[in-house]
């Protein structure tokens, strides 16, 4: 299991299931140290905490997009 | 989470760069590096569940301020608004977690430093003191943020 594929995995489950992360981030950390992962290398594939909250951002404004309909017209101006 | 647990760590390391600093030993040097050791494991732990926390409570505001504003027949504007305040007001927590994620990395690197031999241990433990400090603001951040709901 790559450590891409895991930060992939914790960036998905920070928008969609946000409750499962904890859950998930103990078993990689566990996983990492049977692999003889270092911890360093492993908080690097997490990612900045920037790049979750940016994830959790693009997810708010998707589900404003749904309340209220997509207005941004095919050349990316807002109506 | 309890704040309890940091400023506890604060007093910890503290105690230990009192040691560090006051031109020790051999032994005291070994309690001072295993202090820092302490203190950069436990810390990177605490910060990073009070951020997963953090994450969820942020998410869940911006979405309790659009439901708001759409069952008050708002508008997408005023659900822009809404969510643009909340993540205002969460700004500092990014911004004291990325202090102390730096915190942690620079812990890290003095002690390697150190186990090298091209640092001295009271360096060590003020890296350690400061990265204390900076999970103590991470924590008091989100708390004030937590607050202010």
């Amino acid at each position: 299991m790559p450590l891409a594929f895991v930060a992939s995995l914790l960036q998905f489950l920070a928008t969609e299931a946000p409750h499962l992360v904890d859950e998930v981030r103990k078993l990689v950390t566990a996983w990492a140290a049977k692999k003889g992962i270092p911890h360093d290398a492993l908080l690097a594939a997490l990612g900045p905490v920037d790049d979750q909250v940016k994830a959790v951002d693009t997810a708010i404004d998707q589900h404003i997009a749904a309340l209220w309909g997509d207005q941004t017209p095919p050349d990316g101006t807002r109506k | 989470m309890s704040d309890v647990l940091p400023r506890i760590r604060l007093a910890l390391a503290v105690a230990v760069a009192s040691v560090a600093l006051s031109g020790c030993g051999a032994s005291a040097e070994q309690v001072a590096l295993n202090g820092a050791t302490v203190t950069a494991n436990t810390t990177r732990l605490v910060v990073q569940t009070a951020e997963t926390g953090a994450l969820a409570l942020y998410r869940a505001e911006q979405i309790a301020a659009v439901d708001l504003v759409k069952a008050q027949n708002g508008t997408r504007e005023q659900a822009e608004a809404a969510v643009l305040a909340v993540r205002a007001k969460w700004k500092p927590v990014w911004e004291a977690i990325d202090a102390a994620t730096a915190a942690h990395t620079a812990l890290v690197t003095a002690i390697s430093a150190y186990e090298q031999g091209k640092q001295a241990i009271a360096d060590v433990s003020r890296v350690a003191l400061a990265l204390a400090t900076a999970e103590q603001g991470a924590v008091a951040a989100i708390e004030q943020a937590k607050g202010a709901r």
